[in-house]
């Protein structure tokens, strides 16, 4: 299954605003993948599972060789909600590894 | 249900026309409501502030910029939401910047979270008000606390 990482600084907020709004977006769509909650602190490039990563804060450039990231502020203000979704479907349709 | 926005707000955590001259004395302001109630202890606002410099909550909200300045729970008693209407916007870096792009913001809503779990629902109605233009400008002209309140009641219903 796809995995998709929401990370914020804390772990606390505006992970949980990404949580929210891409867990609708899967199941409205129809994806299956799972969403997992980290801080930005928690996780390496080296044991990152994911897919798709969808932050609200600076991810480092290594995690671009692993994973799909993805600026996520957008589905917190609401204002270019629809592009971001549509990138991270995009992402996760991907076969891994390309 | 309790763990709501809509129960969690109360119109002693609402203030309106706010004057500070920056991003640091507005959480100081907001914070001091929060401890007057006993919600979370003053070190809250030294947290908040520490966190804002390394990653900044300014957000470009529509047609206002709004701050969601928070920080973890170590200095949170109980959950709370405490909103600041400034007479005058602040500086708050956007976040997702290292802290080179800044916005004006004029409303500013202070998050004291204690377990993240409990407070899911509240942290979704959240983005349902800052995503709401024009309740962020009904807001920013509020004559007090309680027209504030019932304005958020009223977009949360």
């Amino acid at each position: 299954m796809k995995t998709v990482y929401v990370v914020c600084a804390t772990g606390i907020a505006t992970s949980t605003m990404l949580r929210l709004k891409v867990e609708k977006f899967l199941e409205e769509q129809g994806i299956e993948a799972r969403v997992l909650q980290y801080r930005v602190t928690e996780i390496s490039p080296e044991r990152c599972e994911a897919d798709v990563i969808l932050a609200t804060t600076e991810i480092p450039p290594e995690f671009e060789k692993v994973a799909a990231v993805i600026n996520g502020i957008s589905l917190i203000t609401g204002i270019g909600q629809g592009e971001t979704l549509q990138s991270l479907a995009h992402a996760l349709q991907r076969p891994k590894g390309e | 249900m309790q763990n709501t926005l809509t129960n969690l707000l109360r119109t002693d955590h609402i203030l309106v026309n706010v004057n500070v001259k920056d991003a640091q004395e507005a959480i100081q302001t907001l914070t001091a409501a929060l401890v007057e109630t006993g919600h979370v202890s003053p070190g809250f606002a030294e947290d908040v502030w520490k966190r804002e410099q390394t990653f900044p909550t300014g957000l470009p909200t529509q047609p206002l910029a709004v701050a969601i300045p928070h920080a973890d729970p170590d200095h949170v008693n109980k959950s709370a939401v405490c909103i600041g209407v400034l007479n005058a916007p602040v500086l708050f870096a956007q976040m997702g910047t290292d802290g080179s792009t800044s916005l004006d913001a004029r409303l500013i809503f202070l998050l004291a979270v204690k377990e993240r779990e409990k407070q899911v629902e509240m942290i979704g109605q959240l983005v349902k008000l800052i995503q709401t233009g024009s309740l962020l400008e009904d807001l920013a002209q509020a004559k007090d606390s309680a027209e504030a309140l019932a304005l958020i009641h009223k977009t949360l219903a």
